[in-house]
């Protein structure tokens, strides 16, 4: 299915989050990391069982230096 | 050892959400030369709360983590830097807590690309709806009494005043302005942005700051960590001074020393 992901058009062969995120190597088990899909946060006891749908954005995101 | 390295620190000196830290002191994370000049300076600076940012994973970069780096020695405190709007702002919350475990975050809404001066309006509304979530929201607010006392009403849990534009190193540029917020709230003030240098720092904490946030004064200084020591003594001396009750300033001079016993008289 095509997908927005981080800003870009991304073509994915799987159908749920969970597959995504083990095709773009998040350590699912290391805090850090937070997920939205369509601009809602899917929490990370959800990310087990969120699907995905054709046309979702997807957004991966993880601090950053900042001020 | 020097006599000035053997100051106590009072501690504890800043609390905030029922919170308290030994520094009063906060610092940012960016714009330092490398990853080890930030962590020398963080540790100089005696922080104990450091900002980042939320940004998205570079998925075809390397996944180095400032968590990791970080989080077993500091507070880390997430930004909403970048939005602009008070939607982007609480998803950009949300995603910090998500990602952090953190309730805390530093709500920064920007309306204007060249002085990045808070959007009052989008900063009231996401306040209120944060807080609302439970969050300690500690927001970044221009330098006006008004909107500073609103943030305080809806239950922020600090309110940081600029001194002036983020990056400019102009110091504090309206202290009269600063000095009526920390008068006036009994939420914490923290100066935050507009720091050049170590006296507005202590400057700040003279006019009656809880505290001071700053980055780019130390990032981006010759010496990073000499100027991050410098910066940890400048908030002690300010907060030193304010709690010691300054004379007050006069309009005539008022001799020292005594009038009597004066040969010739």
């Amino acid at each position: 299915m095509d997908i927005s992901l981080n800003g870009a058009p991304h073509r994915f062969d799987g159908a749920s989050l969970i597959e995504l995120l083990a095709a773009q190597a998040i350590d699912q088990g290391k805090p850090g990391v937070a997920v939205a899909i369509n601009d809602e946060i899917v929490p990370r006891a959800e990310w087990a069982t969120a699907a995905l749908k054709p046309g979702d954005t997807v957004e991966i995101v993880r601090p950053h230096s900042g001020g | 050892m020097s006599k000035i390295d053997a100051l106590p620190v009072l501690t504890p000196v800043l609390t905030i959400a029922g919170e308290s830290f030994g520094s009063a002191l906060m610092a940012g994370t960016a714009g330092y030369p490398n990853r080890q000049v930030m962590l020398d300076a963080l540790a100089a600076s005696g922080a104990e709360i450091v900002t980042v940012s939320i940004r998205r994973v570079d998925l075809s970069g390397p996944r180095e983590s400032l968590v990791d780096l970080l989080s077993g020695t500091y507070r880390l405190l997430p930004n909403t830097s970048g939005c602009a709007t008070a939607k982007d702002a609480v998803l950009t919350a949300g995603l910090a807590r998500e990602a952090l475990g953190t309730n805390w975050v530093k709500l920064e809404i920007v309306a204007d690309r060249e002085t990045l001066y808070p959007d009052a309006e989008q900063l009231l509304k996401a306040a209120a709806t944060l807080v609302g979530q439970g969050f300690a929201v500690l927001a970044y607010a221009n330098d006006d009494p008004v909107t500073c006392e609103r943030l305080a009403d809806i239950g922020c849990a600090a309110v940081m005043p600029l001194g002036a534009p983020i990056g400019s190193g102009l110091g504090i540029l309206n202290p009269f302005n600063i000095e009526t917020i920390c008068r006036r709230l009994t939420a914490p003030v923290i100066l935050d942005a507009g720091i050049g240098t170590a006296s507005d720092a202590a400057r700040a904490m003279e006019l009656g700051c809880s505290g001071v946030l700053l980055n780019t004064a130390i990032a981006k200084a010759d010496d990073p960590v000499g100027m991050a020591t410098a910066m940890r003594l400048g908030v002690a001396a300010g907060r030193g001074a304010r709690l010691a009750g300054r004379i007050p300033k006069r309009l005539y001079a008022e001799a020292s020393s005594p009038e009597l016993g004066l040969i010739g008289s």
